[in-house]
C-alpha cells in the first residue's frame, strides 16, 4: 500500500459567537498513490470542510491528517498547499484581473517554473479541458462558468501537485465536458500515479472512481 | 510574481489612479501650508528687519517739521541712552539754523577794508543792487541770511539727491566734521572757493530766549550745493557749537531718526512721552510731537501674523485630515481585496511574501505621488508622513489574510 494521505479520527466545529456547529464529527480514511476516490453525501455534511482540512487550509479540532506520515498540525502547510496539494473548488476562486492563461501560470510561477515551461503546460492543459485558445486572453468574468470551472481544473493540473482535491468539479459542465474532465483525472491517477479526490453528487462519476467514501452527517467511515 | 503586481495595478486604472492623486494631492496640500507658512515667516523676518520706520519731531500740531526751534534738552533727551531714547534709533537727522546779520570785513581771507568795494559789486552780482545797507560800522551786509546746520545730506533738498539736490564739498565727509566750514550756492562758489568769511550770526529769536546775542564765526567755503538760495549750509555740529556762544537755550530746529529694532516701536513709543506729545492738529500746546510712521509696518505686519495664525490653524486640521485619509485608503483598499489575497494564500503563498506582494501592489502608487509630490515641493515630510500612515493601514488590512484561514476569508465574502 502506497498511502499519501492518512484521515485519523479528525473533527472538526465551526466556532463563532453564538454557537458551534460540528461540521465534521469523525472522519476515518485513507488515500493512496496512483488511485481516484470519490467522497459522496448530501448537502451540509461535512464534504466541503473536510477537503479543507486535508488541502491544510485549516487544521482538524481533534484526530490528525498525515500527509506522506507527516501531520498537517506539523508542517508548513504554505508549502504543502503550493507543491502538494491542488485543490479545484466549487465556486472557481480565479483571479478577475488575471487573464485565464495568467490565473493557469500562476501557480506554476509560486513554484518557480521558468515562464516559458508554465506557458506550454498551461496550453497544454487548457487545451485539454477544451478551452480555446482566443479565450486564453480573457478574464475569468467574461467567460461562463463552465468554462471557469475548467481553467480552475487547469490550474490545479498544470501546477503538477500530487494531491488532487475537487470539490464537485463537474458541478456545472454538460455530460460531454463532464465525461472529458473526469477522464484527465481518471488518467492523472492511473497514469501518472497522482492521487485524485473528488466530492460529487453524481453516482455516474462517482462510480467510476476506484473507490468511494460516503460522508453522513460529518461522520465518515473508511 | 513582481510582473503580477504590476498587472493588478494596471488593470484597475481608476482605482491605482485615485491612490496615485490622493497621496498626491494629500501632500501637496500640507506642503503648500507648510511652506506658505514659513514664507509668511520669512517676509515677517525681512519686513521687521529691512523696513525702516521713519520718526519726526514735530510740533504739537504735528504739521512743520522744520524751523521747530526747540530747546536744547530735546536733542538731549533723543540722544540719551539711559533715560533718553538714543538706545531705540539710529540715523539721527538733526539741523539747526542761525541768522547771518552781515559779513565782517577785514578778519580774514579777500574781505579786507580794501576788498569791501569788491564786495559790494559782488553783491550788486548777486542781487542786482548795491546794498548800502551797513547796519554797524564794523560789518557789511550780507548776501546770506541763513546759516543751516546740517547733520546729513538728506536733511535739506538743498542737498538730497532724492528731491534733486546735489553738492560737493573738498571735505569727505562734510556733514559730520566739526569745523568751521561751509557750502555756498553752485553760483557763487568759483569767486569764494578756499575763502574764510566772518559773519556776524544771531539766534532766532524765540519767546523764551530774552538773552538774546550776537556773536561772530568765521567760516572756510570747502565746496558748493545746488542752487541759488540766501542760505549757507554748515555741518551740524559746527552750527551747534557756534549756535551756542550765542542762546544757550534754543538748539535745534529739525530732528528726524529710523527706530534701530522695529520690533520696539512701543517701547520707544511709551519713552518718547516723557518729554513729545502725539502730535494733535488741535493742539495749542507748545511741547514737540514725536510721528512715528509705522502704520504701513503695522498692517503689514499684522495681515501677515494673521496669515499665519490662520494656517496654524489650517494645519493640524489638513494633517489630521490626511493622517486619516491615509489609514482609511490604505486599510480600505487592502480590505476590498481581501478575496483575491485569501486565494493567494490557498494556492500556497506565505503570510510574509503575501504581505510584501500587497504592499508593493497597494503603496507603489501613493508612494510615486508622495515621492513627486515631495521632490517637486522639496519637502519630505509630509509625503513620508501620508505615505506612513497609507503604509499602517494597508499593513493593518494586511495582516487578516496573512493570519487568519484562508477558507475562513473566501466563505465570509461569498
Ligand atoms: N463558516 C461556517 N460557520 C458555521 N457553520 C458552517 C460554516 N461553513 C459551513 N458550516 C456548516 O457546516 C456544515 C458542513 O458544511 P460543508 O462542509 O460546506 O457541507 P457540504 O460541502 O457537504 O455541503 C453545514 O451544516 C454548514 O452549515
Ligand atoms: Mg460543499
Amino acid at each position: 500500500m502506497d498511502n499519501v494521505l492518512t484521515v485519523e479520527n479528525v473533527s472538526y466545529s465551526y466556532r463563532n459567537k453564538y454557537q458551534t456547529v460540528p461540521a465534521v464529527k469523525k472522519a476515518d480514511c485513507t488515500f493512496e498513490r496512483g488511485k481516484a476516490y470519490a467522497i459522496v453525501g448530501k448537502s451540509g455534511s461535512g464534504k466541503t470542510t473536510l477537503l479543507s482540512l486535508m488541502a491544510g487550509l485549516e487544521l482538524p479540532g481533534g484526530g490528525q491528517i498525515l500527509y506522506d506520515g507527516q501531520s498537517t498540525k506539523e508542517m508548513n502547510r504554505d508549502a504543502y498547499r503550493r507543491d502538494n496539494a491542488a485543490v479545484i473548488y466549487q465556486n472557481y476562486n480565479l483571479f478577475p484581473l488575471l487573464t485565464v492563461m495568467e490565473n493557469v501560470c500562476y501557480s506554476m510561477k509560486l513554484k518557480g517554473i521558468p515562464n516559458k515551461e508554465a506557458k506550454e503546460r498551461a496550453e497544454k492543459e487548457l487545451t485539454a479541458v477544451g478551452i480555446t485558445p482566443d479565450q486564453f486572453k480573457r478574464f475569468p468574468p467574461q467567460l461562463s462558468g463552465g468554462e471557469q470551472q475548467r481553467v480552475a481544473i487547469a490550474r490545479a493540473l498544470a501546477a503538477g501537485n500530487e494531491l488532487i482535491l475537487a470539490d464537485e468539479p463537474t458541478g456545472n459542465l454538460d455530460e460531454g465536458n463532464s465525461a472529458q474532465v473526469v477522464d484527465i483525472l481518471l488518467r492523472l491517477a492511473h497514469e501518472e500515479g497522482r492521487c485524485v479526490i473528488i466530492i460529487t453528487h453524481d453516482p455516474e462519476i462517482a462510480a467510476r472512481m476506484d473507490a468511494i467514501y460516503t460522508i453522513r452527517d460529518g461522520v465518515l467511515e473508511g | 510574481m513582481i510582473a503580477s503586481v504590476f498587472k493588478r495595478i494596471i488593470r484597475r486604472p481608476f482605482l491605482s489612479l485615485t491612490g496615485l492623486i490622493l497621496a498626491g494631492a494629500m501632500c501637496f496640500v500640507l506642503c503648500f501650508l507648510v511652506r506658505y507658512r514659513s514664507e509668511q515667516e520669512a517676509g515677517i523676518r525681512e519686513i521687521r528687519d529691512s523696513y525702516q520706520i521713519l520718526c519726526t519731531v514735530t510740533d504739537s500740531r504735528g504739521i512743520n517739521t522744520q524751523g521747530l526751534r526747540l530747546h536744547r534738552r530735546f536733542i538731549e533727551f533723543v540722544e540719551d541712552e539711559e533715560t533718553g531714547i538714543g538706545s531705540y534709533i539710529k540715523d539721527l537727522r538733526v539741523t539747526r539754523e542761525l541768522y547771518i546779520q552781515g559779513i565782517i570785513p577785514g578778519e580774514d581771507g579777500p574781505f579786507t577794508e580794501d576788498d569791501l568795494e569788491d564786495v559790494v559789486s559782488w553783491q550788486y552780482d548777486s542781487f542786482g543792487n548795491v546794498t548800502e545797507v551797513i547796519r554797524k560800522a564794523e560789518y557789511v551786509s550780507s548776501p546770506y541770511t541763513i546759516l543751516f546746520g546740517l547733520s546729513d545730506p538728506v536733511c535739506s533738498g538743498l542737498t538730497d539727491p532724492a528731491e534733486g539736490g546735489a553738492y560737493s564739498s573738498s571735505m569727505e565727509d562734510f556733514f559730520h566734521c566739526d569745523e568751521n566750514i561751509c557750502l555756498v550756492p553752485e553760483g557763487d562758489y568759483e569767486k569764494l572757493r578756499g575763502a574764510t568769511i566772518t559773519f556776524l550770526l544771531s539766534s532766532p529769536y524765540t519767546k523764551d530766549d530774552s538773552t538774546r546775542n550776537e556773536g561772530r564765526a568765521a567760516f572756510t567755503v570747502v565746496g558748493w550745493y545746488k542752487g541759488d538760495g540766501r542760505t549757507l549750509l554748515v555741518p551740524y555740529t559746527c552750527a551747534q557749537r557756534v549756535g551756542y556762544e550765542i542762546s544757550s537755550t534754543v538748539s535745534v530746529d529739525s530732528i528726524a531718526f529710523f527706530l534701530k529694532d522695529n520690533t520696539k516701536a512701543e517701547e520707544l513709543k511709551e519713552t518718547a512721552m516723557k518729554v513729545f506729545t502725539v502730535p494733535e492738529p488741535s493742539s495749542f500746546s507748545s511741547r514737540a510731537g514725536l510721528v512715528v510712521k509705522d502704520n504701513v509696518y503695522r498692517l503689514t505686519m499684522r495681515e501677515m501674523e494673521q496669515n499665519i495664525k490662520q494656517i496654524d490653524r489650517l494645519i493640524p486640521v489638513s494633517l489630521a485630515l490626511s493622517l486619516l485619509t491615509g489609514l482609511l485608503v490604505g486599510y480600505l483598499a487592502v480590505r476590498g481585496e481581501t478575496r483575491t489575497y485569501a486565494l493567494m494564500r490557498t494556492l500556497g503563498v506565505g503570510p510574509m511574501r503575501l504581505g510584501v506582494m500587497v504592499l508593493a501592489e497597494q503603496l507603489l502608487l501613493p508612494a510615486l505621488g508622495s515621492l513627486v509630490v515631495g521632490l517637486l515641493m522639496k519637502q519630505p515630510e509630509p509625503a513620508l508622513i501620508y505615505f506612513g500612515c497609507h503604509f499602517t493601514g494597508c499593513l493593518l488590512a494586511v495582516l487578516r489574510p496573512a493570519l487568519a484561514a484562508p477558507t475562513k476569508l473566501l466563505r465570509t465574502q461569498e
